[in-house]
């Protein structure tokens, strides 16, 4: 009973933090000093960010169908702002979804074979560890010359982002499996193959889980830092519109939904960490 | 018949201060079919190395080691190890435990495997369990049952029961001697706990700095309840084993010098 009382009073604290998070926000919106260019508030009002900023979301509805196309004429409508949302967030979201799985593949391949061969890992550790010292950011310009400004162009930037950090997350996760087990096996006549198949890679699954959560951010930043710079879709690329018209409650609208989305991702993880990790008691999935 | 024969054996390791150490220096023993041995000694004396080498976990440097006449390169189901620490996998249910060996038989010829093990350990009722589910003790159930239901003719343990308390290692005690009689297996058991050795084995050997110290053969009768445990038989056992340990003999001092 005790602990209940307490988990719904922490619950409350929480949510009586954002509250007032909230209410400090639409006090300093209501003394905040205007942008020299479009004479709006720094800090948007809630009521700027969902009323007008969000209608003019509709802005970015591009096709001449279901919606008024504002650029072809049409008026401002609800409509057309969700159906503007809910297409570049799905452009978003395919580039994260393909980066992230694209990472995932490579980089616990990659790990699941390095580890294999102690040549190779020893061989790849330098240039491993030096290439994640290198800020993923700094490298936007670089993918755009050598892939394009497009899609691809994100998504490899995603990959590669993602990529690394799953590579070392596996290496890491392979070299931390104790020994009892492989060992266990052994005497148990199992095959090396079948060693790897049946004891490293269930024994690695949370930490891999945790170098996905670790992803997850950095695939939000590298797929929305992808899109800011040149490609013309999704919500990175409302952004940079937002940001060069100085439209700023469009600019916290954005980032209020993509941090829903994120918040959604890091839900669904924890999900399937939770169902994936069954076996293990349940403070410790 | 012998079954396990090391011969001159010897392991030698290097330190992560580039000094050599020998675990093993020289061993001849022969083990025959379906004995119990228990190896008991002091901690650091050699028992653990002497059974992971049986086991195929470490190479020697020396001798040889034969097991059915074969010379043993590497881990093989021939040998079924239950280790010291808790080795069941904890991402696997309790019967996906004890099936893990069984590899190449039918489903149905598994199943039927499976469940005749865990009712020989009394957990025919927790097989869809996850590990965390379960005590200590049920745990090195089953790995009994993993390992007998392989039906590897060599079975060798290394301080399974260590870590359980008195009233679980005894019962668990009674279960293994079961599965020993039933199924005729050789038992290889190191324990750094006299009474353990007096109660399960045939043949107790101590073993201390790399060398089998005294071969005692414990023939009390079975089961071993607390009045054959306390007869003079067994009273001179443990007496010659504890003279060989060197309890009360070795001051502090001498010790941390060698």
């Amino acid at each position: 009973m005790s602990t209940t009382r307490t988990n719904g009073q922490i619950r409350l604290l929480s949510v009586l933090t954002l509250v007032s998070l909230v209410v400090i926000w639409e006090v300093c919106a209501q003394f905040s000093p205007k942008t020299a260019l479009a004479q709006t508030a720094i800090i948007p009002s809630f009521t700027d960010i969902f009323g007008r900023s969000l209608l003019g979301m509709a802005d970015y509805w591009k096709f001449p169908f279901w919606a008024p196309n504002t650029s072809m004429g049409g008026q401002q409508t609800y409509l057309g702002a969700i159906l503007a949302l809910g297409y570049h967030s799905a452009v978003t979201i395919s580039r994260l979804v393909m980066g992230l799985a694209g990472g995932f593949v490579i980089g616990v391949g990659f790990g699941l074979v390095t580890s294999w061969s102690p040549v190779l890992r020893q061989a790849l550790s330098l240039p491993i560890n030096m290439f994640r010292m290198v800020p993923l950011l700094a490298m936007i310009p670089l993918f755009q010359f050598w892939v394009g400004t497009n899609t691809q162009g994100v998504v490899t930037f995603v990959i590669v982002g993602t990529g690394t950090v799953f590579f070392v997350g596996t290496v890491n996760a392979i070299a931390n499996v104790p020994v009892k087990y492989t060992d266990y096996a052994r005497t148990l006549g199992c095959s090396e193959a079948r060693i790897y198949m049946s004891v490293v890679l269930p024994a690695i699954i949370p930490e891999l889980l945790s170098s996905i959560s670790l992803s997850l951010g950095l695939a939000w930043s590298a797929v929305v830092a992808g899109e800011y710079v040149g490609i013309d879709t999704g919500l990175g690329r409302i952004l940079t519109f937002a940001q060069f018209m100085s439209q700023t409650g469009r600019m916290a609208l954005i980032a209020i939904v993509i941090t829903a989305y994120a918040a959604a991702s890091y839900a669904l993880c924890s999900y399937a960490s939770r169902k994936l990790l069954a076996w293990r008691r349940p403070n410790e999935r | 018949m012998t079954l396990i024969k090391f011969e001159k054996f010897a392991v030698e390791f290097t330190l992560g201060n580039g000094r050599q150490f020998t675990a093993l220096k020289g061993l001849d023993l022969d083990i025959p079919k379906g004995q119990f041995v228990c190896i008991v000694g002091k901690s650091g004396g050699g028992k653990s190395t002497l059974v992971r080498s049986l086991a195929g976990l470490t190479l020697p440097t020396g001798g040889k080691l034969t097991v059915d006449g074969q010379p043993v390169t590497g881990p093989s189901r021939d040998r079924a190890m239950v280790f010291q620490e808790d080795t069941v996998f904890p991402w696997m249910r309790v019967d996906e435990n004890v099936g893990f060996g069984l590899q190449g038989l039918l489903p149905e010829k598994k199943r039927e495997r499976i469940e005749k093990w865990l009712q020989a350990v009394g957990l025919a009722d927790f097989s869809k369990a996850w590990p965390r589910e379960l005590s200590g003790g049920m745990r090195k159930r089953v790995a009994l049952a993993t390992v007998f239901a392989m039906g590897s003719p060599v079975l060798i343990m290394d301080e399974p029961f260590g870590a359980l308390d008195f009233v679980t290692r005894a019962n668990i005690h009674a279960i293994l001697l079961d599965l020993w009689r039933a199924s005729g297996t050789t038992v290889v058991f190191v324990t750094h706990d006299i009474e353990e050795a007096l109660v399960l084995g045939d043949r107790i050997l101590v073993v201390s700095d790399g060398r089998i110290l005294d071969d005692l053969s414990c023939d009390l009768a079975r089961p071993r309840d607390e009045d054959v445990l306390g007869s003079t038989k067994a009273v001179g056992l443990r007496k010659a084993i504890i003279g060989h340990l060197g309890i009360g003999r070795q001051p502090m001092l001498e010790s941390a010098d060698q």
